[in-house]
Order: structure tokens, then sequence, then C-alpha cells
């Protein structure tokens, strides 16, 4: 049996030994107090974003639509009734604002939220379409009829909220206010929102962004703990929205990994013990993976300051190709050691195999190198990733392990490796070069015409890869629907260089979108203009405010024969005459209400170009009527408006993405091709070191294919990991690549190839065992990745054996 | 439109109001009845299937100059089918049946008659309220309890009887105790006489019960 003890008598050996844990350490430390991980859509963005690629990032990650979580309450059992249900609702909406935990809870009760918005309330005149009609409001036959109105309304005994309320606003300029804000179909019963079903419902707007799942995942223990607290049995709630949607797929996948992962590691941990018999060498085959992905992740942050959760899942796939570097170096020490110290000994073997990892690396490296110039920050982190890790992998096979006692107490266990790779490699000793090169190639041409005349190759729409339940998307969606929530796919952007431009043609485009709701287009719209009109709307709306003297002689006037005490009205005269002459209000002056979140999701700056943008967000949108009606009549008409289609526009980015991953991918073969000529100095040799790889591509392609699915960028990036599996695999089992100083002669009892081959065989069923669990995952993307890598593996494992030259016995 | 769905709003508080008279008119038929608890009392109701009778309505408000007057009919007929007229100063009629109010009225610029319709459940004060009807009607004094404290007190010919308010809230969250600090009944042996609710600041509606103009 190996016995892989640490033997550390050298002094130097423990200063280096000390040195490389202190490394890691502080890579550690590092990472952990550092880094930064991002998740979001930026990994498929090209760094020259266009305009579109802002806005669209600015509602994904700034918008408000993440960020809301939806609370049905129901009895299933029996019909509970309204009141019940409202009243319960009414509590948890009270417990949780008292939580002070989120942003803003609403259940339907007329704008309670911004009912006492004081800053918002001072501006009522300035701000309430109703004042559009100002000089008709304010004349003596308006006032009037409202005060008409108003009588029947106090033959009610009101509250003394409503007294002063009523006092200041008579006209109730700031109840149409808030109405205007009111956008749910939804019927309102005792007070809170109810759906068709019986259902009372409350929305909850989260401070934090919805991707953020460990805060998504705190704030929906605290409504749930609220719920639990406040509902009673025969009640039952259903939370929904966007944080909901990303923590379940979260808990699926990490579930799903955790489980797979288990199975294939402790089948891995079976099958290399089977090979090696030693626990410590199992561990140190890891070190290398490992160390790899701390160093990639390390000089990501370090040169971006940040890393893209994508590029670092991706990352860690495509460096699979670490873990075969100690399995060579482990197995390549089976050549018998009877010349040299031990230390000696590792030193030789890890040098005697050095020039074949380094070669592998080289031209793997030059593949993923490719992908740094390309124009997407999330290829080239990948890259840089990539790159940072297999050197460090090497770099730790080659100066850290040899440092490690390997020695074997039974030297009989060095046979039984050997007599068990004999077993191995059996299946493929027998073999006639020539005749399996013509297969190989005639299956490649036939796999290459397959690709060509496969009828949808790619797959440009992510949604198809989604894990969220189909279930779950209806519920969000009929939630949003019920709510007139925007539905995120439809999105219309107003640029300006100024807020107040922006505001103004906010409000030229205000009829319009009242025309595609009369004409059923669409069934609401969102937009700043709504909740804070332009300057020049204000100050057009203040000079409609009647001065004091005139109101007052007015007001007497219209309450000269009705009950009305008219001296108690002074507060309302005040009121006008602030508004007429107060400065407008602005989005600044906001800044710390309850409707700035709102404000700036619908209006912001890019601070870059300075540029504003105002967005509508629209709501029940026809698929098949929008497009035409924006380009026939809005766009014809107002020219700095544009509608944008989310879903046309991430498919075409991703399609963008993808285009610029296979150009890179082929510049990378073809230098990697260049590099393998000046290397082996002969055509010859090359179709051995290339048809491994570029087979293995070809063919994981065309069976992907032919299993029913289409190309996706997952398959893609993970084509690059079967790329540098092949390129390996191809160098090591190749015996005419071979520079090394230190010849196999010394070692002559023992087949080079055969272990090399060996070494390959193991490496391969590794990759496969991890690979291939990953592609029986019913998460898309696992599916994508695992089904590539284990097909690529075999392939590019099999291409490798079948080109070489038989082995010698 | 200001005088669309606050218009509506007014006026289901007006039949909100008229409405207690209803309620307490059944409560004061089986008067002895109350010596022995409001579950008793609420007993006999069953038993009436039609009452019509006259009101005079008071209001006094913060913003009138004087108190206003109101005079008009109210009709029940079981189950769930209520009907106020208003006579004086205007005539308007309000009619709940299944928890659709219809509301009928003279438009005073063209001079027809206009019809409005709305739900009930939308406008919780008014639910509540037919919700309390219906729990008198069925003797069911659990939502009173709920939804008021109440104190009987009696003397040789008369009797008081007073809702204290609880918790809940209106269509604008405004707690009930908010608006009303009680509802304040008296009646004598033989029939109700008024119905006050007091306000803050000055705020009250008294109702008085004139004349049963039909009952079975």
């Amino acid at each position: 049996m190996l016995n892989s003890s640490f033997s550390l008598t050298s002094p130097n050996k423990k200063i280096t030994l000390l040195l490389w844990f202190l490394l890691i350490f502080l890579l550690m430390v590092y990472l952990l107090t550092q880094a930064n991980i991002r998740s979001d859509m930026s990994f498929f963005l090209s760094d020259e974003v266009s305009n579109d690629e802002k806005i669209i990032q600015h509602v994904l990650n700034d918008g408000e639509a993440n960020r809301l979580i939806f609370i049905q309450l129901f009895n299933s059992a029996t019909k509970s009734s309204a009141l019940t249900l409202a009243h319960l609702n009414k509590e948890v909406r009270q417990s949780l604002e008292n939580s002070r935990q989120f942003t803003l809870i609403e259940n339907g009760d007329q704008g309670k939220s911004l009912q006492f918005e004081k800053q918002l309330y001072d501006y009522r005149y300035l701000i309430s379409t109703e004042v559009n009609q100002l000089n008709a409001l304010f004349s003596i036959q308006s006032l009037k009829k409202y005060f008409d109105s108003l009588a029947e309304k106090l033959q009610m005994i009101v509250s003394k909220q409503e007294q002063i309320r009523i006092a200041q606003d008579p006209l109730s300029v700031w109840s149409h206010y808030l109405k205007s804000l009111q956008k749910t179909p939804l019927h309102i019963k005792n007070g809170v929102w109810f759906n068709k079903k019986n259902h009372t419902i409350l929305l909850i707007k989260t401070k934090e962004n919805g991707l953020d799942l460990e805060a998504q995942k705190k704030n929906i223990q605290i409504i749930e703990e609220h719920l639990e607290q406040i509902l009673p049995n025969n009640i039952s709630y259903d939370i929904s929205g966007m944080a909901v949607i990303a923590l379940d797929n979260s808990k699926k996948i990490t579930f799903q990994i955790k489980v797979i992962s288990s199975v294939a590691s402790i089948i891995l941990a079976l099958f290399l013990y089977f090979i090696f018999r030693s626990i410590k060498l199992l561990i140190l085959v890891s070190l290398p993976l490992l160390f790899a992905i701390i160093v990639g992740a390390c000089v990501v942050n370090l040169i971006y300051g940040y890393i893209h959760g994508i590029a670092l899942a991706f990352g860690i796939t495509i460096i699979g190709v670490a873990v075969d570097y100690p399995i060579h170096f482990f197995l390549n020490l089976q050549k018998n050691n009877s010349l040299s110290s031990e230390l000696q000994y590792n030193r030789e073997i890890i040098l005697s195999i050095w020039p074949k990892i380094k070669l592998g690396l080289i031209t793997t490296l030059i593949g993923f190198s490719a992908i740094i110039f390309s124009g997407f920050s999330g290829l080239n982190q990948l890259g840089i990733f990539a790159i940072s890790g297999l050197i460090s992998a090497a770099l730790m096979t080659r100066y850290l392990l040899p440092l490690f006692s390997y020695k074997n107490k039974n030297k009989n266990e060095n046979k039984s490796i050997l007599q068990r790779m004999s077993f191995w490699l059996k299946p493929i000793q027998f073999r006639t070069q020539c005749y399996y090169r013509i297969i190989i190639l005639l299956v490649i041409a036939m796999a290459i015409i397959h690709i060509s005349l496969s009828e949808k190759l790619w797959e440009n729409d992510l949604s198809q890869l989604s894990p969220v339940a189909k279930e779950l998307k209806k519920k969000d969606f009929q939630l949003r629907k019920s709510l007139n929530l925007p539905e995120l796919r439809y999105l219309v952007v107003i640029s300006a260089m100024s807020q107040e431009q922006v505001l103004q043609q906010s409000e030229e485009l205000t009829p319009y979108l009242e025309y595609l709701i009369k004409e059923g287009v669409i069934s609401y719209y969102d937009t700043s203009s709504r909740y804070i009109p332009s300057i020049k709307t204000q100050t057009g709306r203040q000079k409609l405010l009647p001065d004091t003297l005139n109101l007052q002689e007015n007001l007497k006037a219209a309450l000269i024969d009705s009950p009305f005490n008219s001296e108690l009205f002074t507060p309302f005269i005040k009121g006008v005459n602030n508004n007429k002459h107060a400065s407008p209000l602005t989005m600044e002056q906001l800044t710390h209400s309850l409707i700035s979140g709102k404000i700036q999701s619908l209006l912001f700056q890019d601070k870059l170009s300075k540029q504003w943008y105002g967005l509508v967000f629209l709501s029940g949108v026809k698929n098949e009527l929008i497009s035409d009606a924006f380009n026939n009549k809005i766009s014809k008409d107002l020219e700095y408006i544009k509608l944008i289609d989310i879903k046309i526009h991430s498919n075409q980015l991703i399609e963008q993405y993808r285009i610029e991953a296979v150009n890179w991918f082929f510049i990378g073969s073809i230098f990697i091709l260049i590099f393998l000529f000046f290397y082996t100095k002969e055509l010859k040799s090359l179709p051995a070191l290339l048809i491994p790889f570029s087979g293995a591509v070809i063919l994981t392609v065309s069976i992907i294919l032919l299993l029913g699915y289409s190309l996706s960028i997952f398959h893609l990036v993970t084509l690059l990991l079967v790329v540098g599996l092949g390129i390996d695999y191809s160098i090591f089992i190749q015996s005419n690549i071979d520079n090394s100083s230190l010849t196999d002669k010394k070692y002559e009892n023992i087949n080079t190839q055969q272990i090399n081959t060996f070494s390959v065989l193991v490496c391969s069923i590794s990759s496969f065992i991890m690979f291939f669990s990953l592609s029986l995952s019913s998460i898309p993307v696992l599916k994508a990745i695992g089904l590539t890598a284990s097909i690529g593996t075999i392939m590019a494992f099999l291409l490798t054996v079948l080109i070489s030259k038989p082995c010698k016995h | 439109m200001i005088f669309g769905k606050n218009l509506i709003n007014q006026m289901l508080k007006i039949l909100f109001a008229v409405l207690f008279p209803l309620i307490l008119l059944f409560l004061i038929q089986p008067v002895f009845a109350f010596n022995n608890g409001l579950q008793k009392v609420l007993l006999p109701f069953n038993t009436i299937s039609h009452i019509k009778f006259s009101y005079t309505e008071i209001r006094k408000s913060v913003f009138f100059k004087k108190e206003q007057y109101s005079h008009g009919q109210i009709t029940y007929i079981k189950p769930d089918i209520i009907i106020k007229e208003v006579l004086n100063p205007q005539n308007k009629t309000y009619t709940i049946v299944n928890n659709i109010l219809t509301i009928v009225s003279l438009d005073k610029e063209s001079k027809k008659l206009k019809t409005n319709k709305v739900n009930i459940e939308n406008f919780p004060q008014l639910y509540l309220f037919v919700e309390l009807v219906k729990s008198i009607l069925s003797g069911d004094i659990k939502f009173i309890k709920s939804h008021y404290t109440f104190k009987l007190n009696e003397e040789e010919q008369m009797w008081t009887l007073t809702l204290f308010p609880l918790k809940s809230f209106d269509a604008e969250n405004i707690a009930q105790e908010e608006v009303l600090k009680k509802i304040k009944i008296t009646a004598n042996h033989k029939q109700l006489l008024t119905i006050k609710m007091l306000g803050f600041g000055g705020e009250s509606t008294e109702i008085i019960i004139n004349t049963i103009l039909e009952r079975s």
C-alpha cells in the first residue's frame, strides 16, 4: 500500500511546506474578507454596454420588481368570512410594519402608506391632476358643487383626523391624487385587497434586492414568523415573488448539487481508493484543484474588484482538468525506485512528467487566453480564473506534491497496482492504429454533417434552461397580473439630458398610454410623472391657483346658502396660497419619503454619461398588439420614446455572447494548432494531438443534438473543459511527445506509455464519475454541464487511445 | 371623479346611520327580556318578517353653522331587504338586497332620476353594520360582543342601551373608536325613542323614531 505519511526530515522541505501553507492561508484570508461575489446579468454583458442594456441592468438590479413579496391569506377548508380575513390581513400588515424590516407594505387600503406623507401632501395642489381643471375648480360654481358633495359626506360623523383634513382640503384633491396612484383591479373588501378566489393579499417591498439571497432568506423567515404567530390554524398562507422563486431555485440547486456531488464523491473516492489504496492520497489528489479555485478567485477579485458568480461556477467546471496533474504524478511514482532516495525519486518522477504537464498546461492556457481578449467581462473573468487556477494547480503538483513521502512499506503493493493496471488496459491494448484513424475520421465527418444540418443548433432563450417550476412561475404571473404590476417584458424608455425633460416627455406620452388602455392594448402603466409632475406642469398649475383674496371671495359666495361655516376653511385658503408661492417639488426633496424608491426605479441618471432615463412599466400587455401600436403611432409622434422587449433583447444578448464565445473558441483552437506545430516541429504528429480534443468537441456536440437538446452557453463553456481534457490526454498518451531530460530508460522495467495510458484512464474515469452524476440532475443547467463534460471526457479518452500507437508488451 | 365613489360612500354612511334604529326597534320589542341579558332579547326577533317606520334625523357637525334636519321612512323585509327613503330635504332612496346597494336620486342638473349600484362589501363600515343587523336578527350576539361593549340602564318607564365601539377599521383604516365615542339608545317599554351617536369635537347624529307605519 502506498504510505503517504509526511516525513518532514529536511529543514528546507519544512520551510517550503510552511511557505505553501502560509500562502494558502493568506489567500483564504483574502478571499474570506475581500471577495465580492456578484450574481447579476452583467456576466453576459459586453464591456461596451449599450443604453438599452444599461436600462435592463437598472431594471433587473435596482428596479422594484424583484424586491416585491406577495402574501395570500385564505381558508382552503371552509369559506372564511371576508371580514375575518381582512382583519387578519390588517393585523399582519401592522405586525410587519412594526418590525421595521421592510420598505413598504401594502394591502389595498387606499394608499394608507402615503396618506400621511407630509411632504407630498403639502404640495397637493401642484401634484394632483385634478388641478389641471383648477381654473374651473376654484370657480364659485365648482366650489358649490364640491361643498354640496361634502355636505352629503358630513351627514355621517367624521373622525378628528378627517375633520382636520376636510378643513385643509375640502375639495379632496389629496384623496384624488392617492386614488390616481391606485392601480390594482383587485376588489377591496373591508378595506383590503381580495382576489376572485376570496384570498386576501398583501404586497411587501423589501429593502434588499431580490437576488440578495441571504437577505431575502431572512426576510421570508421574518414574514413566516409573523404569519405563524398571527394566523389561526384554519387560515393558510402562500408567499410568492421573485425572491421566493430565487430562493426556491437556490434551494433546489443546492440540494441537487449536495446529493449528486456527495454520491459522486463517494463513488469517486471508492474508485481512487481502489486504484491507490490510500486515503491520504485521495486528499492530496484534490489539493491542486482546491488551490486552483482559491488562486483563480483571488486573482479575479484582485483584478476586477469582484467575481461574477457565474464565472466562479463555470471556472470551477473548466479547471476540472487540474485533478489530472496529481493523478499523473502519483501513478508515475509506480515506476520502481531502486536508484535514489525518496525525495530525489519524487523529483525525478515529477521532472519526467513535467514537460507533458507543462505542454498540456500551455496549450490549454492558449485556448483559454483567447477568451481574455473578448469584449465580455464575464468571459474575461472566466479566462483569467482558468489560467491562474491551472497554473497554480500545475505549480503545486510540480513543487509541493513531491515534498511528501509516498514510501511503500510493502513492495507487493506496487505490483498489485501494476496488476490492476494491466487488467484495466487489456480492453484497449489491441488495436490497429490506421484502421481506427479512418473510422474516427469518418465518424467525425458524419458528426460535422449532422451538426451542420441540425435545425435548432442553439438555444438562446435562457428561460428554457430555468429550473423554476412552471407552477411557481404561473402563480407569480397571476399575482402580478391581479395587482396590475408590470410584467417586466416590455419597457418604454424616455431619455433626455435632464430630469425635467424626462418628466415633460413622460407627460407628453401620457395621453398615448391612456389611448392604449382604452384600446385594450395595456391595462395600466406606471410612470414617474404620475408621482411627481414636471416643474413646467407644476408652475402651470401654480398659475391656475387663485390668489388668497379671490379664493376667499369665491368661497364666501359659494357657501352663502350652504350649511357650512366658511371661517372654518381658513386652512384650505392657506394651503392653496402656500402652493401658489412654493418652489416646485423636486425628486431630491423626496429622498427620504416612502415614494422615493418608487420614483428612483422609474427615473434615474446614468452616472457616466449624465443621461437621464425615464421608464414606463406596462401591465396587462397584449403581446401581439403592443409593438404595432408603438411603431405605428407613438414612435412616429414622439421620437424620443423607445419600446424595449426585454425578452427579445436578453435573448439577443445571449446570442451575441454565444457568437463571441464561439469565435474566441475557434481563435483559441487555431492558436493551439500553431503552438503545437511549433512545439512538435512536424506536421506528422499534429493529427494525433489535434484529433482527440477537436474530435471530442465535435462528437460531443453531435451526441447532445442527437439526444434532442439544443446547445446553450452552458454547453459551450463546458466544451472548454473538454478541450483541456483532450489536450491533456493526448499529450500523456502520445509517446513521441516527450522532451524530458530524464529518460525513461532508468525505469525500463515499467512501460511508461502504459503508465501514462493508465493514468489518463484513471483521470477520465474520475471526470466521468463526477460529470455523469451531474448529468442526472433535473436542473437544466447542471444537466447541460454534466452531459457535455461526461460525453466529452469519454470521447476525448477514446479518441486519444484509438489514435495513439498501441502499447508495447 | 369626486362625485362618484365618494358620493356613494357618503350616502352609505347616511344609510348606516339610519340602520341603527332598525336594529333597536327590534331590540325594544321584548324589552322585559333585557333583564335576562342580550341573548334572550334577541330570540323573539325571528318572528318579525316586515316593519316600516318614519324617522327624523338631527345632525350636528363642527363644519355646519346650525343643526341639519332630515325626515323619511325605513323598511325592513326579512331576511335581507332594507329600504331607506329620504323624503326631506331631498328625495333619495337606498335599497340593500344581498349586499348590493342601489341608490336612486334626482339629478339636480338633468332633473332625471339616476341610479347607482354598489357592493357594500367594499365599504367596511356599512358592511360591518349590515353584519351586525344580521347577527341581531339571527340572535347571534358574538358579532356584537366582538365589535362593541354595551351597558344597559333601566328606569321605571325608560331604558338606555349604550354601545361602545371596539377596535375595527373603516375603508380608510380609521379605527371605528376614533370616529364614534358611543352609541346611545333610549326607549320606553313600548317603543324605541332615540338613537344618538356621539363623535369627537362636537360631532353627533340623533335619530328620532316617530311612528311605526307597518309591522307583521
